[in-house]
Protein backbone atom coordinates (compact mmCIF):
# COMPACT_ATOMS: atom_id res chain seq x y z
CA UNK A 1 0.00 0.00 0.00
CA UNK A 2 2.54 2.48 0.75
CA UNK A 3 4.21 1.60 -2.65
CA UNK A 4 1.16 2.77 -4.57
CA UNK A 5 0.47 5.67 -2.36
CA UNK A 6 3.87 7.25 -3.25
CA UNK A 7 3.36 6.66 -6.67
CA UNK A 8 -0.04 7.78 -7.20
CA UNK A 9 -2.05 4.38 -7.93
CA UNK A 10 -4.63 2.78 -6.10
CA UNK A 11 -5.28 -0.57 -4.85
CA UNK A 12 -8.32 -0.84 -7.92
CA UNK A 13 -5.72 0.05 -10.59
CA UNK A 14 -3.27 -3.35 -9.12
CA UNK A 15 -6.44 -5.22 -9.09
CA UNK A 16 -7.36 -4.38 -12.79
CA UNK A 17 -3.79 -5.20 -13.92
CA UNK A 18 -2.99 -7.94 -16.14
CA UNK A 19 -1.15 -10.52 -13.93
CA UNK A 20 2.45 -9.67 -15.28
CA UNK A 21 1.58 -5.81 -14.28
CA UNK A 22 0.39 -6.95 -11.14
CA UNK A 23 3.91 -9.17 -10.75
CA UNK A 24 5.68 -6.11 -11.92
CA UNK A 25 3.45 -3.86 -9.30
CA UNK A 26 4.76 -6.20 -6.66
CA UNK A 27 8.15 -6.57 -7.60
CA UNK A 28 8.70 -2.52 -7.46
CA UNK A 29 6.91 -2.47 -4.03
CA UNK A 30 9.29 -5.10 -2.62
CA UNK A 31 12.41 -2.85 -4.33
CA UNK A 32 10.78 0.13 -2.34
CA UNK A 33 10.49 -1.61 0.58
CA UNK A 34 14.03 -3.65 0.03
CA UNK A 35 15.24 -0.01 -0.18
CA UNK A 36 13.96 0.94 2.99
CA UNK A 37 14.79 -1.93 5.14
CA UNK A 38 18.07 -1.62 3.79
CA UNK A 39 19.33 1.72 4.13
CA UNK A 40 17.58 1.85 8.13
CA UNK A 41 20.52 -1.18 7.73
CA UNK A 42 23.32 0.65 6.68
CA UNK A 43 22.33 3.65 9.10
CA UNK A 44 23.00 0.91 11.92
CA UNK A 45 25.80 -0.42 10.12
CA UNK A 46 24.38 -3.72 9.05
CA UNK A 47 26.06 -4.70 5.38
CA UNK A 48 23.59 -7.25 4.56
CA UNK A 49 20.23 -8.28 4.44
CA UNK A 50 19.84 -11.72 6.86
CA UNK A 51 21.75 -13.79 8.76
CA UNK A 52 24.23 -15.88 6.68
CA UNK A 53 23.19 -19.79 6.21
CA UNK A 54 25.84 -22.30 6.81
CA UNK A 55 27.94 -21.84 4.58
CA UNK A 56 28.51 -23.73 0.97
CA UNK A 57 30.14 -21.49 -0.90
CA UNK A 58 32.82 -24.81 -2.40
CA UNK A 59 29.05 -25.56 -4.21
CA UNK A 60 28.79 -27.29 -7.29
CA UNK A 61 30.76 -24.89 -9.75
CA UNK A 62 29.20 -24.70 -13.08
CA UNK A 63 28.54 -22.04 -15.58
CA UNK A 64 24.62 -21.44 -16.47
CA UNK A 65 23.86 -19.51 -19.23
CA UNK A 66 27.89 -18.82 -20.78
CA UNK A 67 29.31 -21.93 -20.05
CA UNK A 68 30.29 -24.54 -22.46
CA UNK A 69 28.19 -26.86 -23.56
CA UNK A 70 29.55 -29.57 -21.49
CA UNK A 71 28.73 -28.06 -18.81
CA UNK A 72 24.89 -27.78 -19.40
CA UNK A 73 24.06 -31.36 -20.29
CA UNK A 74 25.83 -32.99 -17.84
CA UNK A 75 25.00 -33.71 -13.94
CA UNK A 76 27.23 -30.92 -12.72
CA UNK A 77 26.48 -32.35 -8.89
CA UNK A 78 29.58 -32.94 -7.00
CA UNK A 79 27.32 -34.20 -4.00
CA UNK A 80 26.49 -37.77 -3.31
CA UNK A 81 23.26 -36.84 -1.83
CA UNK A 82 21.71 -35.08 -5.08
CA UNK A 83 20.20 -38.01 -6.39
CA UNK A 84 16.85 -36.23 -6.14
CA UNK A 85 14.18 -35.24 -9.35
CA UNK A 86 11.83 -32.81 -9.67
CA UNK A 87 9.06 -34.52 -7.94
CA UNK A 88 11.22 -35.35 -4.78
CA UNK A 89 10.76 -31.54 -4.02
CA UNK A 90 8.71 -31.66 -0.68
CA UNK A 91 6.40 -28.95 -0.46
CA UNK A 92 7.46 -26.95 -2.91
CA UNK A 93 5.47 -24.24 -4.08
CA UNK A 94 3.94 -23.74 -7.74
CA UNK A 95 4.76 -20.48 -8.14
CA UNK A 96 5.47 -17.48 -5.94
CA UNK A 97 3.12 -16.33 -3.68
CA UNK A 98 1.09 -18.61 -4.58
CA UNK A 99 2.22 -22.00 -3.41
CA UNK A 100 4.60 -20.85 -1.17
CA UNK A 101 7.74 -20.85 -3.08
CA UNK A 102 9.60 -18.54 -1.08
CA UNK A 103 8.49 -20.18 2.42
CA UNK A 104 10.02 -23.58 1.21
CA UNK A 105 13.26 -21.39 -0.43
CA UNK A 106 13.86 -19.65 2.63
CA UNK A 107 13.20 -22.57 5.49
CA UNK A 108 15.80 -25.05 3.11
CA UNK A 109 18.79 -26.21 5.41
CA UNK A 110 22.22 -25.81 4.24
CA UNK A 111 22.42 -29.55 3.00
CA UNK A 112 19.27 -29.53 1.35
CA UNK A 113 19.85 -26.38 -0.49
CA UNK A 114 22.92 -28.47 -1.99
CA UNK A 115 21.46 -31.50 -3.25
CA UNK A 116 18.64 -29.28 -4.71
CA UNK A 117 21.09 -27.24 -6.46
CA UNK A 118 23.40 -30.06 -7.19
CA UNK A 119 21.04 -31.92 -9.43
CA UNK A 120 20.67 -30.37 -13.04
CA UNK A 121 16.67 -31.14 -13.14
CA UNK A 122 15.80 -29.79 -9.38
CA UNK A 123 18.12 -26.31 -9.45
CA UNK A 124 16.49 -25.79 -12.89
CA UNK A 125 13.05 -26.06 -11.54
CA UNK A 126 13.93 -23.66 -8.93
CA UNK A 127 15.33 -21.31 -11.21
CA UNK A 128 12.37 -21.32 -13.20
CA UNK A 129 10.31 -20.75 -9.92
CA UNK A 130 12.87 -17.78 -8.81
CA UNK A 131 12.44 -16.02 -12.56
CA UNK A 132 8.64 -16.38 -12.42
CA UNK A 133 6.31 -14.73 -13.59
CA UNK A 134 9.08 -13.50 -15.91
CA UNK A 135 9.46 -9.86 -17.75
CA UNK A 136 12.21 -9.31 -15.00
CA UNK A 137 15.95 -9.70 -14.59
CA UNK A 138 17.19 -10.16 -11.38
CA UNK A 139 20.40 -8.46 -10.54
CA UNK A 140 20.88 -11.47 -7.47
CA UNK A 141 21.05 -13.69 -10.80
CA UNK A 142 18.88 -17.05 -10.65
CA UNK A 143 21.87 -18.85 -12.13
CA UNK A 144 24.22 -17.76 -9.08
CA UNK A 145 21.10 -18.25 -6.48
CA UNK A 146 23.38 -20.43 -4.71
CA UNK A 147 25.85 -18.12 -3.63
CA UNK A 148 22.68 -15.58 -2.44
CA UNK A 149 21.56 -18.16 -0.70
CA UNK A 150 24.94 -18.81 1.39
CA UNK A 151 24.84 -14.96 1.88
CA UNK A 152 21.28 -14.91 3.41
CA UNK A 153 19.40 -13.74 1.04
CA UNK A 154 15.49 -14.94 0.97
CA UNK A 155 13.65 -15.50 -2.08
CA UNK A 156 12.27 -12.28 -1.93
CA UNK A 157 15.20 -10.64 -1.11
CA UNK A 158 16.31 -11.55 -4.91
CA UNK A 159 12.95 -11.08 -6.38
CA UNK A 160 13.60 -7.31 -4.80
CA UNK A 161 16.95 -6.74 -6.86
CA UNK A 162 14.59 -6.97 -10.01
CA UNK A 163 14.09 -4.66 -12.97
CA UNK A 164 11.31 -4.44 -15.64
CA UNK A 165 13.84 -6.23 -18.93
CA UNK A 166 11.72 -3.51 -21.08
CA UNK A 167 14.02 -0.91 -19.38
CA UNK A 168 17.31 -1.99 -19.22
CA UNK A 169 18.90 -1.01 -22.31
CA UNK A 170 22.54 -0.23 -22.50
CA UNK A 171 25.29 0.59 -25.22
CA UNK A 172 27.73 -2.80 -25.03
CA UNK A 173 31.03 -1.26 -24.32
CA UNK A 174 32.34 -4.18 -26.42
CA UNK A 175 30.78 -2.92 -29.59
CA UNK A 176 29.73 0.67 -29.07
CA UNK A 177 26.22 -0.49 -30.52
CA UNK A 178 22.79 -0.24 -28.30
CA UNK A 179 21.25 -3.29 -27.28
CA UNK A 180 18.89 -4.20 -24.24
CA UNK A 181 18.13 -7.54 -21.73
CA UNK A 182 17.62 -10.05 -24.55
CA UNK A 183 19.15 -8.04 -26.66
CA UNK A 184 22.48 -7.24 -28.36
CA UNK A 185 24.94 -7.53 -25.88
CA UNK A 186 22.39 -9.47 -23.46
CA UNK A 187 25.01 -12.32 -23.28
CA UNK A 188 28.08 -10.59 -22.59
CA UNK A 189 26.13 -8.95 -19.79
CA UNK A 190 24.73 -11.57 -18.40
CA UNK A 191 28.62 -12.83 -18.33
CA UNK A 192 30.15 -10.03 -17.28
CA UNK A 193 27.55 -9.93 -14.15
CA UNK A 194 27.79 -13.55 -13.42
CA UNK A 195 31.69 -13.25 -13.27
CA UNK A 196 31.21 -10.14 -11.08
CA UNK A 197 28.93 -12.01 -8.55
CA UNK A 198 31.34 -14.77 -8.34
CA UNK A 199 34.42 -12.28 -7.41
CA UNK A 200 32.43 -11.00 -5.06
CA UNK A 201 32.99 -11.69 -1.28
CA UNK A 202 29.80 -10.35 0.44
CA UNK A 203 27.05 -8.07 -0.76
CA UNK A 204 28.97 -4.37 -0.50
CA UNK A 205 31.40 -5.74 -2.91
CA UNK A 206 29.00 -6.61 -5.27
CA UNK A 207 27.22 -3.35 -4.79
CA UNK A 208 30.01 -1.46 -5.66
CA UNK A 209 30.77 -3.65 -8.10
CA UNK A 210 27.19 -3.04 -10.21
CA UNK A 211 28.16 0.25 -9.87
CA UNK A 212 31.33 0.18 -11.93
CA UNK A 213 29.55 -2.47 -14.42
CA UNK A 214 26.32 0.11 -14.51
CA UNK A 215 28.65 3.03 -15.55
CA UNK A 216 30.58 0.27 -18.43
CA UNK A 217 27.50 -0.42 -19.72
CA UNK A 218 25.52 3.32 -19.73
CA UNK A 219 22.73 1.63 -17.59
CA UNK A 220 21.13 4.91 -15.85
CA UNK A 221 18.06 2.95 -14.16
CA UNK A 222 20.06 0.52 -11.86
CA UNK A 223 17.82 -0.20 -8.43
CA UNK A 224 18.04 2.60 -5.77
CA UNK A 225 18.95 -0.51 -4.03
CA UNK A 226 22.46 -0.74 -4.91
CA UNK A 227 22.83 3.36 -6.30
CA UNK A 228 23.09 4.61 -2.58
CA UNK B 1 32.27 -25.61 -28.36
CA UNK B 2 28.71 -24.44 -27.99
CA UNK B 3 25.61 -25.16 -30.28
CA UNK B 4 23.91 -22.54 -31.03
CA UNK B 5 20.62 -22.33 -33.41
CA UNK B 6 20.21 -18.66 -35.36
CA UNK B 7 16.48 -18.11 -36.82
CA UNK B 8 14.26 -15.30 -37.53
CA UNK B 9 10.35 -14.66 -37.23
CA UNK B 10 8.47 -13.51 -40.00
CA UNK B 11 5.13 -12.43 -37.41
CA UNK B 12 6.79 -11.82 -34.02
CA UNK B 13 8.09 -8.29 -32.30
CA UNK B 14 11.68 -8.44 -31.11
CA UNK B 15 9.59 -7.77 -27.70
CA UNK B 16 7.27 -10.73 -28.66
CA UNK B 17 10.62 -12.94 -29.42
CA UNK B 18 12.61 -11.95 -26.15
CA UNK B 19 9.46 -13.04 -24.24
CA UNK B 20 8.94 -16.25 -26.06
CA UNK B 21 12.33 -17.28 -24.53
CA UNK B 22 11.19 -16.24 -20.90
CA UNK B 23 9.07 -18.25 -18.27
CA UNK B 24 5.37 -18.21 -19.25
CA UNK B 25 3.56 -17.32 -16.25
CA UNK B 26 0.92 -19.68 -17.86
CA UNK B 27 2.70 -22.65 -18.07
CA UNK B 28 2.30 -25.24 -14.51
CA UNK B 29 6.14 -25.51 -14.48
CA UNK B 30 7.35 -22.37 -15.55
CA UNK B 31 8.92 -23.34 -18.76
CA UNK B 32 8.93 -20.69 -21.44
CA UNK B 33 7.11 -21.10 -25.01
CA UNK B 34 9.73 -22.09 -26.64
CA UNK B 35 10.73 -24.96 -24.34
CA UNK B 36 6.96 -26.18 -24.64
CA UNK B 37 7.09 -25.55 -28.80
CA UNK B 38 10.69 -27.08 -29.69
CA UNK B 39 11.30 -29.17 -26.98
CA UNK B 40 14.63 -27.43 -25.59
CA UNK B 41 16.37 -27.44 -22.90
CA UNK B 42 16.45 -24.71 -20.00
CA UNK B 43 16.99 -21.39 -22.00
CA UNK B 44 18.97 -19.01 -19.50
CA UNK B 45 19.30 -15.24 -19.86
CA UNK B 46 22.21 -15.07 -21.81
CA UNK B 47 21.77 -17.89 -23.77
CA UNK B 48 20.01 -15.93 -27.01
CA UNK B 49 19.69 -12.78 -28.08
CA UNK B 50 17.13 -10.74 -30.57
CA UNK B 51 17.23 -8.26 -32.76
CA UNK B 52 14.83 -6.27 -34.86
CA UNK B 53 14.81 -3.42 -37.59
CA UNK B 54 12.75 -1.44 -35.98
CA UNK B 55 15.39 -1.29 -32.72
CA UNK B 56 18.00 -0.74 -35.37
CA UNK B 57 16.18 2.41 -37.55
CA UNK B 58 19.53 4.14 -38.17
CA UNK B 59 21.22 1.71 -39.46
CA UNK B 60 20.94 -0.58 -42.77
CA UNK B 61 19.93 -3.74 -41.17
CA UNK B 62 21.15 -6.66 -43.54
CA UNK B 63 23.23 -9.53 -43.42
CA UNK B 64 26.47 -7.97 -42.24
CA UNK B 65 24.71 -6.36 -39.92
CA UNK B 66 23.47 -9.16 -38.46
CA UNK B 67 26.60 -10.79 -38.41
CA UNK B 68 27.89 -7.62 -36.47
CA UNK B 69 25.25 -8.01 -33.79
CA UNK B 70 26.16 -11.59 -32.87
CA UNK B 71 28.95 -12.25 -30.17
CA UNK B 72 30.78 -15.02 -32.27
CA UNK B 73 32.21 -15.73 -35.49
CA UNK B 74 30.27 -17.20 -38.17
CA UNK B 75 29.95 -17.21 -41.77
CA UNK B 76 28.28 -14.64 -43.66
CA UNK B 77 26.56 -18.37 -45.80
CA UNK B 78 25.08 -19.21 -42.57
CA UNK B 79 23.24 -16.20 -42.24
CA UNK B 80 22.59 -15.96 -45.81
CA UNK B 81 20.31 -18.99 -45.08
CA UNK B 82 17.56 -16.43 -43.46
CA UNK B 83 15.11 -14.01 -45.33
CA UNK B 84 15.43 -10.92 -44.69
CA UNK B 85 12.63 -9.41 -46.49
CA UNK B 86 9.92 -11.61 -44.68
CA UNK B 87 12.13 -11.67 -40.87
CA UNK B 88 10.42 -9.17 -38.62
CA UNK B 89 13.28 -10.20 -35.90
CA UNK B 90 16.18 -12.14 -35.75
CA UNK B 91 17.76 -14.34 -33.04
CA UNK B 92 20.32 -16.89 -32.17
CA UNK B 93 19.72 -19.14 -29.30
CA UNK B 94 22.20 -21.82 -27.72
CA UNK B 95 20.57 -25.12 -26.99
CA UNK B 96 21.39 -28.52 -27.18
CA UNK B 97 18.22 -29.87 -27.61
CA UNK B 98 16.10 -28.87 -30.08
CA UNK B 99 12.69 -31.36 -31.19
CA UNK B 100 11.77 -29.05 -34.35
CA UNK B 101 13.19 -26.29 -36.45
CA UNK B 102 10.24 -24.20 -37.34
CA UNK B 103 6.50 -23.56 -36.45
CA UNK B 104 4.16 -20.97 -37.11
CA UNK B 105 6.26 -18.32 -35.13
CA UNK B 106 9.84 -19.09 -35.18
CA UNK B 107 12.35 -20.74 -38.06
CA UNK B 108 15.85 -21.71 -36.87
CA UNK B 109 18.60 -22.98 -38.58
CA UNK B 110 21.44 -25.60 -37.09
CA UNK B 111 22.79 -26.76 -35.42
CA UNK B 112 25.78 -24.58 -35.96
CA UNK B 113 28.83 -25.40 -33.67
CA UNK B 114 31.20 -22.14 -32.15
CA UNK B 115 34.49 -22.41 -30.81
CA UNK B 116 32.87 -19.87 -28.27
CA UNK B 117 31.62 -16.48 -27.86
CA UNK B 118 33.66 -13.34 -27.93
CA UNK B 119 33.18 -12.35 -24.22
CA UNK B 120 34.48 -15.95 -23.00
CA UNK B 121 37.82 -15.35 -21.14
CA UNK B 122 37.98 -12.26 -20.85
CA UNK B 123 39.08 -10.95 -17.61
Amino acid sequence: MEYLKRTGQSIEDYRNADPRTQAEIEGRALGYAATIALEAAAAKGAGRLTPERTPDTDGPDYNEGNGPDEGVDQDVSQNANSQVSVDDIPGIGPTPGQGGFADWFNNLSAEEFAAYWGNTKTREKIQRLLRAPGGFHEWAMVSRADKFYSWGFTANDIWSFRTNIKNLTWINPNTGLPGRHGGHGSGAFHNELGRLIDNSKNIGELQSGLISLGHRWGIPNLPSLIRR
Amino acid sequence: MHTIYIGYSPNLSSDEVIQYFDVDPNHDESFSKFEQEFGSNYIAPGDFEVYSPQDYKDFEFNESFFQKLLPFKIDILEIKKIDFMVAKSLFFVKSIEIEILENDDLKLYGPIKIRRFEYENID
